[in-house]
């Protein structure tokens, strides 16, 4: 069974999709992804979906998923090249997804996760110096 | 015992003998169960009876099934009857009365027995259809072929009287039309009396063409319909001033007429409004576009200035746009300015929210822009909640922040630059 590559840049995680979902892949893409979050300690994860042209609520609950997933595993989650017909599938689903950040494209993704580390970087290092 | 087959096939003298020997026959079917038998001077006058060239084999009692040999257009077809031969002969009457040529069915079975012939007159004439037989059709597409010039002045004549727009249409191309549909009408109407078949079909084309052109040149729906309708006077003037009609046919062929005009005119007023129904769906479309531009105001800064309405269809529209656009540009921002907008309840705002969560999901801001103090206090008083979306009085206020979030401002220059033009003006 193929799985969906997930890349290690730095501090984040870099998986894009690149084949249609299905619900097993899916499945399967949380699982490793929560794994490698956990191996490496990432900060961030971002998850490029512009070629998936085909979601339905099932996908769209497995994207919150994983956000939440992170979110407890102390990394951010910014999504990444949504086509407009999912935009709109998605808010006709009334999934508005609000836990998760969302960009234009990797590169801005990529400028969002490296704020947020840089700033939770600070934050840890100010809290570290009142110590 | 066998049918007499000395009957003869003249009336006038022998009609007596015809007679006498239809009674015979009814006295035999009712002996064998049946007595629905109507008889009347009509159907005394139509039986030609041919008993020598087709000797009737109707009551041979050594026979178990009779064969009728009934002659129809592509061949012929044999039924075998059998002993219950009344039942057996009302399928066949309902068959036969299917087909418009009641009269050659009767010629068919003139080799039978006169009260087969009686039963099956007397069945198929309780057949609604069967009015519109073809010699009835004929008749008045005759009438029509032989009066047509008359029945043309007189239809233009009836024309001018009511709905005539000389302003709209010209005398030549009303007269060239005119003769072109009667001529069309009495071909038609030759094969069918349903406008909806085939033979009706070259017609039925010319008159959807009128619909459509008398729409465009500005008449009105009636006008069009009278311009049909009003073909009706002159053809029963020529009907009833036709030799030969006796009331009955008359009436049936005015009935008939003024029937197959009737749903003609509809067609035509069906087909003009279609016309009209075309125009407007295209012309909403062309409005949709118009209604819905999405300006760049920045590099990656988008406004979309709604102005009118918004319904589903157009919320639809403004957000595949807005997000194309989106895309297509790279933009991060997106202001939608809703100065134009009249009213907002709750499903103009429902279908707001749904745009800004999808330019969202893509990664885009969305700011709200351009809300009057009324529309403000309308919001809140239907209880829409805003709280997500980033709302701002005015579309320069909205701008600002935009700018803002890009990391750019707006500042005075000290000397602002004199125009090319005023400067080259001044040296003069």
């Amino acid at each position: 069974m193929d799985r969906i590559p997930i890349l290690k840049l730095g501090e984040c995680l870099l998986v894009t999709i690149q084949v249609d979902m299905h619900d097993e892949l899916a499945l399967s893409l949380q699982e490793d992804l929560t794994d490698q979050i956990a191996r490496h300690a990432s900060k961030g994860v971002l998850i490029d979906i512009s070629s998936l042209e085909i979601v339905d609520s099932f996908i769209g609950r497995m994207l919150a998923n994983i956000a939440a997933m992170s979110r407890v595993l102390d990394a951010q989650t910014v999504l990444t090249g949504m086509q407009p017909a999912v935009a709109i599938t998605l808010v006709e689903l009334g999934m508005s997804l609000p836990g998760i950040k969302t960009a234009l494209n990797v590169e801005r993704g990529m400028e969002l996760l490296k704020a947020y580390i840089e700033r939770d970087s600070e934050l840890e290092e100010a809290s570290g110096l009142e110590e | 015992m066998g049918i007499p087959v000395e009957a003869t096939r003249r009336r006038g003298a022998d009609t007596v003998r015809t007679q006498a020997v239809l009674a015979e026959s009814i006295s035999r079917a009712r002996q064998l169960g049946e007595t629905l038998f109507r008889i009347n001077a009509f159907e005394l006058g139509l039986s030609k009876w041919h008993p020598q060239r087709n000797p009737t084999r109707m009551g041979s009692r050594h026979r178990q099934s009779i064969k009728l040999v009934v002659a129809r257009k592509p061949g012929f077809q044999i039924w075998e009857l059998m002993s219950d031969w009344p039942r057996a002969f009302r399928q066949i009457a309902w068959q036969l009365g299917t087909r418009p040529a009641n009269r050659r069915i009767f010629r068919a079975f003139f080799g039978l027995a006169p009260f087969v012939y009686v039963f099956l007159y007397d069945h198929c004439h309780a057949l609604p259809h069967i009015r519109y037989g073809e010699n009835h059709m004929s008749a008045f597409q005759q009438i029509i072929r032989n009066n047509e010039k008359a029945i043309l002045s007189g239809w233009l004549s009836e024309m001018s009287a009511s709905t005539r727009r000389s302003d709209l249409i010209d005398d030549a191309e009303l007269k060239q039309q005119a003769a072109e549909l009667l001529r069309l009408f009495a071909n038609s109407s030759q094969n069918s009396s349903d406008v909806h078949s085939e033979s009706f079909a070259s017609l039925r084309e010319f008159f959807m063409e009128i619909g459509k052109t008398r729409m465009e040149s500005g008449f009105t729906a009636s006008e069009t319909a009278m311009f049909v309708l009003s073909l009706k006077q002159p053809i029963f003037k020529a009907l009833r001033d036709a030799p030969k009609s006796n009331p009955q046919e008359l009436v049936e062929e005015i009935w008939m007429v003024g029937n197959l005009l009737d749903n003609l005119a509809l067609l035509t007023v069906d087909s003009a409004i279609k016309f009209r129904e075309q125009t407007i769906a295209r012309q909403q479309e062309e409005l949709l576009e118009l209604s819905t531009p999405v300006v760049k105001l920045w590099d990656g800064v988008l406004a979309l200035p709604l102005i009118g309405t918004l319904d589903s269809a157009r919320t639809q529209v403004v957000m595949e746009l807005l997000l194309s656009t989106i895309v297509a540009t790279n933009s991060q921002i997106a202001i939608i300015d809703i100065t134009g907008v009249p009213t907002v309840d709750t499903l103009v705002a429902q279908h707001l929210i749904k745009t800004i969560t999808a330019a969202r999901l893509m990664g885009a801001d969305c700011y709200l822009s351009g809300i009057r103090p009324a529309i403000a206090q309308t919001i809140v008083h239907l209880g829409v909640d805003l709280a997500d979306v980033q709302t701002k009085a005015k579309l320069s206020d909205a701008f600002a922040l935009a700018l803002s979030r890009l990391g750019k401002t707006v500042v005075n220059v000290k000397h602002a630059p004199v125009s090319h033009d005023l400067a080259v003006r001044k040296e003069f």
